[in-house]
């Protein structure tokens, strides 16, 4: 792996452990939402790094996350954040190989939202060995419906601009 | 710069399909949950299996049940968390459960509670 991707994988990785970190206190406990949902902020990062490094390196940046959610809120918040995490990584990193011909960036957030909620219901299914715990899918996928398109709008505003920095594209740079 | 990598700038037709099926599905979803709350069984698993069901009709006085360092609150129109011996308390904040196919969990502690509909109460009608 080159340097200069070396070192920004660092740093996108440092920036979506503050900005899962920010969001967990940021949300105050507001009596609709569902409960246990979080805006996903860091997926901007996942997504970011999804569309310009590749698979590899948005499974890095998952994996990060899944470690720091070991070390701040055990075993159980680690299982649940990798079952989201590379559920939506693979998901979305398969839909970015069709070159945004399907779908934008807003897709792609949705999809990744969708699938992290998902994957971490699927998760706590196991955990808890309850599968009935299903049910509760309904809220989360109205919630992750405006999240992804918040996560995406995001993206869809950022990429064009960052393109223009040379801030899209790290694949076929030294 | 090479085109291929740039995935479209702006929405195409796959998103505002993918956003409306997605609210279709999620519309149908809540239409087919939604069916009240009488007579409602509260299943209480513990560790994947299931340890009560507690028809609330039947409920007269409000009483706890103690699982797996958890605390459930069972009362005629709801079940609830009132302690747990976890992270996050997330299944506290979650309140009540009152209506049919509610469902609430406390993972690390491996306790779910869903509600469903009685299913016996049209065979007793026939019994009686």
């Amino acid at each position: 792996m080159k340097t200069n991707k070396v070192s920004l994988l660092g740093i996108f990785g440092a920036v979506a452990l503050v900005l899962s970190f920010l969001e967990s206190m940021l949300i105050p406990d507001i009596p609709f939402l569902p409960v246990g949902a979080k805006p996903g902020l860091s997926n901007i990062i996942t997504m970011y790094i999804a569309g310009t490094m590749g698979l590899p390196g948005a499974m890095y940046i998952t994996l990060l996350k899944a470690l720091f959610a070991l070390i701040t809120r055990g075993a159980t918040g680690a299982f649940m954040s990798l079952g989201g995490g590379v559920l939506s990584t693979l998901c979305v990193c398969f839909f970015i190989k069709y070159q945004g011909r399907i779908f934008s960036w807003l897709g792609l957030g949705i999809i990744g939202a969708v699938m992290h909620n998902l994957g971490q219901l699927m998760a706590a299914c196991v955990v808890s060995g309850t599968f009935a715990l299903i049910n509760y899918g309904k809220y989360l996928l109205i919630f992750a419906l405006i999240t992804g398109t918040v996560t995406g709008s995001v993206l869809l505003i950022l990429m064009p601009r960052l393109r223009k920095f040379g801030g899209a594209d790290y694949k076929n740079k030294n | 710069m090479n085109t291929k990598s740039e995935i479209g700038r702006s929405i195409t037709k796959g998103d505002i399909i993918l956003i409306v099926s997605l609210i279709v599905i999620s519309l149908v979803m809540f239409v087919l949950s939604f069916s009240g709350s009488e007579n409602l069984v509260a299943e209480i698993y513990v560790d994947g299996e299931r340890a009560h069901s507690i028809a609330l009709s039947e409920v007269t006085e409000s009483y706890t049940v103690n699982e797996n360092y958890c605390q459930l609150l069972i009362e005629k129109d709801g079940v609830s968390f009132v302690f747990s011996d976890c992270g996050d308390k997330l299944c506290i904040k979650r309140g009540k459960l009152k209506n049919q196919g509610d469902t609430m969990a406390c993972v690390p502690q491996k306790v779910v509670v869903i509600l469903k509909a009685d299913g016996k109460e049209k065979i007793d009608g026939v019994a009686y």
